[in-house]
């Protein structure tokens, strides 16, 4: 079997892997809530001031987010057009992702084999599928941290790959740790100021960026109604919508054995992985470069299981053949799923009747996973949305969206809403099915129903309902 | 005594055999509300013969995912009268051999090898669990342990055909797949921390056997899996049964339904196969508790299982101990009685072992109250609903051919939580209101207060039904809701 796949069959690959989704659905709709704010928060980028806020999410907020995206997703609309910002682009990023990575791991191995099956495990990656399929908040830190690392290792234009990793920190801090991670992984003892001005550099913009937050607003409060469960959202197989596979980690285990045989020889690699697992931690997000290091080792490992002597033939070539079909089975769950993923038509055309039917300055009730799609499709203010870094009152509102949903009781109801001057409110069959309420005359339903003098409902399509409050 | 022993085998063969149809057939029931939901796949898959993946009855229709080879399996012999009672029997009573191959891997006696396999065969965790069940571990069990069994034995392409068939049909007839891939882990683990060291061919099987269940299963339950993630392994429980499911062993519970002979028996086997012998098929067979007492501590197995598979184990390892007692008979002066040893020693299993199993059987509900659901069956229209036990949701499904409120398939079932609520209140309020607002909600126009019911829920009969003009007794254990 010839394992070797030639660079621009990976380029083919790749592109059709990062179409496919489109292709799947029969439409150029952005899925995801990340590329609907990004969209919005760089269009609005040239006609407001950062000063003023998002004056939309939370009904107003602090513009918490990180500048870097927007600020170049912003550019190139300017440039060009919003289509080119918000697809063509990411999908070009990544292929040249992938080619940088082909590049980087021919560069440390010198073998074809595991440069292109390392190459091929990370663009089939649900991860890096989801990263550079519309514009995310990683797609383009992600690819100057890869661009950066490849020219530090072919010691070509230094200072550009340097000035790359000190800017990564305004693309947010997981990036500026990636940074860190990897200048550190270039120190050399007899080129030490190479390493420490840029560390340092690094670390500086990273503390001003983030202090003047700290300063103008403390602490955060922090949202004690999320979830956090790295598991769920690491692998693919369990749920997340951006993880990898098991049988990654299956394969890279063999991988790490297979480089254990060279004792402390990779210890680089080892401390990164240990890195990689803390922060992966901390962050499922960091998944997409974590599958950078993840995918090499898994090539290694599959290498390993393959030319391995094995006693049984049909057993190696089974056990080969699950594993691969192992890590097909999450892209093909992936890509089936993606069909599926929200907003559907259907949500976008209701949220566009709100936009048209409603006034600008009215704020909307839903449940918060709508939020984002409110303030970007609608282009009304949320009661509140999924964006909780040092979002007002986060706690305090979602208990009082948690008392409006589940209350009978009109006049508390009309208190809470009047509260915060919401006028419209935004049901979807998914909030009635399990994600707010489980009957058709739970809390707020039954209000609605019960309670025409106080709203009027003025949409009601494929399940989708909106109510207008009557003042 | 000079031993036939494949007489001797076959003469326990039709012994087990004869004991567990007797049992079955002492009913024309079933002795579990699960082995009602098997029984209507099976029969959906006879008529149909596609998967059933869709419930209508189950929480008022609902979407099922769960393996069915076992389904199709019965299925293929729905020629043969009583073919649910008789068949999931003979798959489970097959386990008899493999015990007694098993054991005889492990001491080269004969005579303990059929001890063993008795012991294993009238263990009363397996009894209390497969005995008239229709149950999935009917076959699931014996391809478990034959698995084992092959792993020891791995000599040649066929046994090594016959593993790989086997990895492939266990995922697809039940979950606990997961559990013996999970053992398979835990075996490796312990050979390396106890420095022994197994075949390369072994090893490769294993690799292979844990990829594929593994694989198996992510596509079976991908659905669940992307609603739940790993909370798929609690199966959607409800928060107020999950403490209940996945409750820890009572001593005296464990000790009942282990048995105390293969619990002392068991424990020695370990001890001197693991710590003395270092035996690699000790540490296989050791592997299995060790990942039970693990799962059962992280609350990952449900208790019953649990146990399940904790006796079958050790029933099997007690094979060393009961060889070491027999040799030990042979080499004394008492070695002229030895025969007279072992006939006591027989005797006194079947004392401590077959005769706790026979009363480890119980019976979920009475022919009476089955009498009573199939009025509802005969009267009602179609669309309605019966409120019952969780415990008793797929019996009365089955029976009334009406929808239930909620029954014990948690996964992706529409709100159990808050259902399993609704049902207590239903028979605890003193509110009539209440309980109409139940009943409406889920369309319930018959209530079922049957003895499980008064049972779980401390309650003879809720004291709304005293308004007649709402409630009407159809039968003694049915109430009609005319509101």
């Amino acid at each position: 079997m010839k394992l070797n796949v030639s660079k621009s069959l990976l380029v083919l690959v790749t592109l059709i892997l990062l179409v496919a989704p489109l292709l799947i659905q029969g439409s150029l709709t952005m899925k995801g809530k990340e590329p609907y704010l990004i969209d919005r928060l760089s269009s609005r980028l040239t006609e407001t001031s950062l000063q003023s806020g998002d004056e939309l999410s939370y009904s107003g907020r602090p513009y918490s987010y990180t500048l870097g995206t927007i600020a170049v997703v912003s550019l190139i609309k300017n440039l060009t057009t919003d289509n080119t910002a918000i697809l063509y682009i990411p999908i070009l990023l990544g292929i040249i992702t992938a080619v940088l990575f082909y590049l980087i791991i021919h560069h440390l191995t010198n073998d074809r084999k595991i440069s292109s099956i390392s190459t091929l495990i990370l663009v089939i990656s649900p991860a890096f599928i989801y990263t550079f399929l519309f514009i995310k908040e990683f797609t383009i830190p992600v690819f100057l941290a890869l661009l950066a690392f490849y020219l530090l290792l072919k010691n070509k234009y230094k200072f550009l790959a340097y000035i790359l990793l000190i800017i990564l920190p305004i693309f947010g801090l997981e990036h500026a740790i990636i940074s860190l991670i990897i200048i550190g992984l270039n120190y050399k003892r007899d080129k030490k100021h190479h390493t420490i001005i840029p560390a340092i550099l690094l670390i500086l913009i990273s503390v001003m960026l983030n202090l003047q937050f700290l300063i103008s607003y403390g602490l955060p409060e922090v949202a004690s109604f999320q979830d956090h469960n790295p598991l769920f959202q690491i692998f693919s197989d369990f749920g997340s919508e951006f993880g990898i596979s098991v049988f990654i980690i299956f394969l890279a285990i063999f991988g790490l054995k297979e480089l254990w045989k060279q004792k402390y020889a990779h210890k680089k690699v080892y401390l990164s992985l240990f890195l990689l697992i803390i922060l992966l931690i901390i962050k499922a997000k960091f998944v997409i470069y974590a599958i950078f290091l993840l995918a090499p080792l898994a090539a290694l490992g599959g290498i390993y299981l393959f030319n391995s002597k094995w006693e049984s033939k049909i057993i190696k070539d089974l056990t080969v053949l699950i594993l691969v079909l192992g890590l097909i089975f999450s892209t093909a769950s992936f890509l089936n799923s993606y069909k599926q993923s929200q907003p559907s038509e259907e949500i976008i055309e209701s949220l566009k009747f709100l936009n048209l039917n409603s006034n600008q300055d009215s704020v909307i009730l839903s449940h918060r996973s709508y939020g984002i799609w409110i303030n970007s499709i609608a282009l009304r203010k949320n009661l509140m949305d999924e964006k909780t870094l040092y979002a007002p009152d986060v706690n305090k509102r979602y208990l009082d969206s948690q008392e409006i949903f589940t209350s009978r009781n009109l006049e508390k109801t009309k208190n809470i809403l009047g509260g915060y001057n919401l006028s419209y409110i935004y049901i979807t069959p998914e909030m009635k099915q399990g994600l707010v309420w489980n009957y058709e005359e739970d809390g707020l339903l039954f209000v609605l129903k019960f309670s025409p003098e106080s709203f009027e409902k003025i949409y009601d399509k494929d399940g989708i309902e909106i109510w207008k409050v009557k003042k | 005594m000079k031993l036939k022993p494949n007489i001797f085998l076959v003469f326990i063969l039709v012994l087990i055999l004869s004991f567990r149809l007797y049992l079955a057939f002492s009913t024309p029931y079933f002795d579990s509300d699960q082995a009602y939901f098997n029984v209507r796949v099976i029969e959906e898959v006879i008529s149909t013969k596609t998967p059933f993946s869709f419930d209508q009855l189950s929480y008022g229709g609902r979407e099922i995912i769960s393996p069915q080879l076992f389904h199709y399996i019965i299925a293929l012999f729905h020629f043969i009268p009583n073919f649910m009672k008789i068949i999931p029997e003979i798959f489970i009573t097959s386990l008899a051999v493999i015990a007694y191959l098993i054991a005889k891997k492990i001491t080269k006696d004969p005579l303990a090898s059929m001890i063993t396999a008795v012991l294993v065969s009238f263990s009363p965790a397996l009894l209390s669990n497969t005995v008239n069940q229709v149950s999935v571990y009917a076959l699931a069990i014996p391809i478990i342990y034959l698995m084992l069994y092959l792993l020891m034995e791995l000599k040649n392409n066929y046994t090594i055909h016959i593993i790989v068939v086997l990895s492939f049909l266990l995922p697809m007839l039940h979950p606990i797949s997961f559990f013996f891939a999970f053992s398979l882990l835990f075996f490796m683990i312990l050979l390396i921390s106890e420095s022994v060291k197994i075949e390369k061919l072994a090893k490769e099987v294993i690799l292979f056997s844990f990829f594929l269940i593994a694989l198996i299963n992510f596509i079976i339950f991908k659905k669940a899996f992307l609603s739940y993630g790993l909370g798929t392994i609690w199966q959607n429980i409800p928060p107020q049964l999950l403490a209940e499911h996945f409750t820890s062993p009572s001593i005296l519970n464990s000790l009942y339904l282990i048995g105390i002979i293969p619990l002392i028996l068991g424990s020695l086997g370990i001890f001197y196969g693991l710590f003395r012998q270092k035996d690699k098929n000790i540490i296989l067979l050791t592997s299995p508790i060790l990942s039970i007492i693990l799962l059962l501590l992280l609350k990952m197995i449900d208790l019953p299982t649990g146990l399940l598979f904790l006796s079958i184990n050790l029933a099997l390892i007690s094979s060393i101990s009961i060889s070491k007692v027999i040799h030990f008979i042979s080499i004394t002066k008492a070695h002229k009685l030895k025969d007279l040893f072992i006939a006591g020693g027989i005797f006194l299993i079947i004392a401590i072992v077959v005769i706790p199993s026979f009363f480890s059987i119980s019976r979920p509900i009475t022919p009476f109250e089955i009498n009573n659901l199939e009025y509802i069956k005969q009267n009602s229209p179609e669309d309605i609903a019966v409120l019952a036990p969780l415990s008793q949701g797929n019996t009365v499904a089955y029976f009334t051919e009406r929808k239930n409120v909620a029954d014990s398939n948690f996964i992706l079932a529409k709100n159990p939580e808050q259902r399993l609520k609704d049902i207590k209140l239903a028979y605890t309020t003193i509110s009539e209101s209440k309980a109409l607002e139940i009943f409406h909600k889920y369309n319930v126009k018959y209530l079922f207060i049957s003895r499980e019911a008064q049972k779980t829920y401390g309650v003879k009969r809720p004291i709304y039904l005293e308004n007649e003009n709402c409630f009407k007794q159809a039968k003694s254990t049915v109430y009609e809701i005319k509101c």
